[in-house]
């Protein structure tokens, strides 16, 4: 499906390519394991969710042609979801930076789980609740974004921007697996447990509802790409199989009591590869139709 | 004042002697085309034929690719014209994948027909394209300024395309508009109002 000029037909978007998605990814994930750790009181996973998103960010930079203006970037906030974009990324990683330096003047905030609300010091509240709005906006603002092109009807479904968070929230999940994270002092684990679980049953629907329920036309073609094209196994190994129901059945297994902490890690990367794949395949498969 | 366009189909006979002179006028890099014709084949045998569609930007009145740059460099002129400035652009192609008319190009390399080494004709045209930045059709502003209508209009072998002001109910579009004809707007589903009329 490769654009060819001076013919009528349909053609996959080319403007927007790995670095793109890599940088879609890292903010996304980045945002959601921020989110996850200021519930948790996770220092190092605010930390660690801060530098992935400003990690992002570089891949963001990288993808200009001319970076060296990138500083007009947020001058646009009235029309632009970009701008808006640049400017929420910016107040969230000031924020979240202030809110991890002023957690961390507490005695032994990098070793134990500090939650402010339990100790009363509610101008720490405030600002974890700002940056948690932050890393919330973070993570489904590219949904908006990508909304914003009108001609790739993919990227316009509704059900794009809720992906985002979703899937966000997942690879913040998946980054908190990975990370060496004290599970068994955790006091809400089994809270924090179910909440994954229901992140994936609530991806899986909005999928299986893009998938099916979409319309048809370019949003159909785009569907079709992932679902008997070229991103097919993409798709079915990629995002379905290894991204969200090889991690139901660990997490029921977990549930169980089954191999906690190595299945924990493993949950962790399946879920880190739904995510990206996630992202991949709405970039890729955004279809443009020509005039007609 | 309102710069506009019609194209009518039925004279259009898809020489391409409109994109030809775009490209001697704006001396635009290899594979950048501020304006194209289009062919789409219609109907079956025995009444089968070959409709031609010239494309360029469509002045939109409410352009998605102004709403979608974050840097102010796509912008909107009183007289309807969108208009690109290089300076402002970071090259994100946000406007590229908001227009809806694939009239948006980014010159990305610098090179001309023959590679990295310009001819003298280059040389002196590619002057105004700033390398990495994105370039689309202004419908010649210059030469509107100077009182002219844009080269493809003026070259128009069967004068299927017809310029002018489409808030002057006197002017050669209006009057255009004006005739019983089914005329239409590409794409209109998608609010964005284009500036260019078709006459099927």
């Amino acid at each position: 499906m490769e654009r060819r000029d001076f013919v009528l037909g349909s053609w996959q978007q080319r403007e927007w390519r790995g670095k793109v998605i890599t940088a879609l990814f890292f903010t996304g994930s980045g945002a959601g394991l921020y989110f996850l750790s200021l519930i948790v009181g996770y220092l190092w996973g605010m930390a660690i969710g801060i530098a992935l998103v400003l990690l992002g960010c570089l891949f963001l930079l990288l993808d200009l042609t001319r970076p060296q203006v990138a500083w007009r970037l947020p001058t646009k906030l009235a029309k632009s979801w970009m701008s808006r974009g640049v400017v929420g990324i910016t107040l969230f990683v000031l924020i979240g930076v202030l809110h991890v330096l002023s957690l961390s003047l507490t005695p032994d905030a990098w070793t134990t789980f500090g939650m402010p609300w339990r100790e009363g010091r509610w101008g720490l509240m405030f600002l974890g609740f700002l940056s948690g709005l932050g890393a919330l906006f973070v993570a489904t603002y590219p949904g908006f974004l990508l909304g914003n092109m009108r001609p790739l009807s993919l990227w316009n479904s509704a059900y794009i921007p809720a992906l985002f968070l979703v899937s966000g929230l997942l690879g913040g999940f998946g980054f908190l697996y990975v990370l060496p994270f004290p599970w068994q002092a955790l006091p809400w684990f089994a809270f924090l447990k179910n909440m994954g679980l229901i992140l994936v049953v609530v991806e899986l629907i909005l999928i299986s509802g893009l998938t099916w329920l979409s319309l048809p036309g370019a949003t159909r073609e785009s569907i079709a790409l992932f679902t008997r094209g070229p991103f097919r196994y993409h798709f079915y190994l990629g995002l379905l199989g290894l991204g969200l129901i090889v991690p139901l059945v660990l997490l029921g297994l977990v549930s169980i009591g089954v191999g906690i902490v190595s299945f924990l890690f493993l949950e962790g990367i399946l879920h880190l590869i739904g995510v990206f794949f996630l992202r991949y395949l709405i970039i890729k498969a955004g279809v443009r139709v020509s005039i007609n | 004042m309102h710069w506009g366009m019609v194209v009518d189909l039925k004279l259009c006979i898809g020489c391409n002697t409109c994109v030809v002179l775009c490209k001697m006028r704006n001396g635009t890099p290899p594979g950048i085309f501020w304006n194209k014709v289009l062919e789409e084949e219609v109907g079956t045998f025995p009444a089968a034929r070959r409709v031609f569609w010239p494309v360029r930007c469509m002045q939109c009145e409410d352009p998605a690719c102004v709403e979608a740059c974050p840097t102010g460099a796509s912008y909107q002129r009183d007289d309807g014209l969108v208009l690109i400035d290089g300076e402002k652009c970071v090259g994100c192609r946000a406007c590229i994948l908001a227009c809806p008319y694939e009239a948006r190009y980014l010159y990305e390399d610098g090179n001309g027909y023959f590679g990295k080494y310009l001819t003298p004709f280059e040389e002196r045209v590619y002057k105004k394209h700033i390398k990495g930045t994105v370039q689309k059709c202004d419908f010649c502003v210059s030469r509107l300024e100077e009182g002219l209508k844009p080269s493809c209009v003026e070259g128009c072998l069967t004068g299927a395309l017809i310029f002018g002001d489409l808030d002057d109910p006197e002017s050669e579009v209006s009057r255009a508009l004006a005739e019983p004809r089914i005329r239409l707007r590409l794409r209109e589903e998608l609010g964005t109002r284009p500036s260019i009329y078709y006459l099927p």
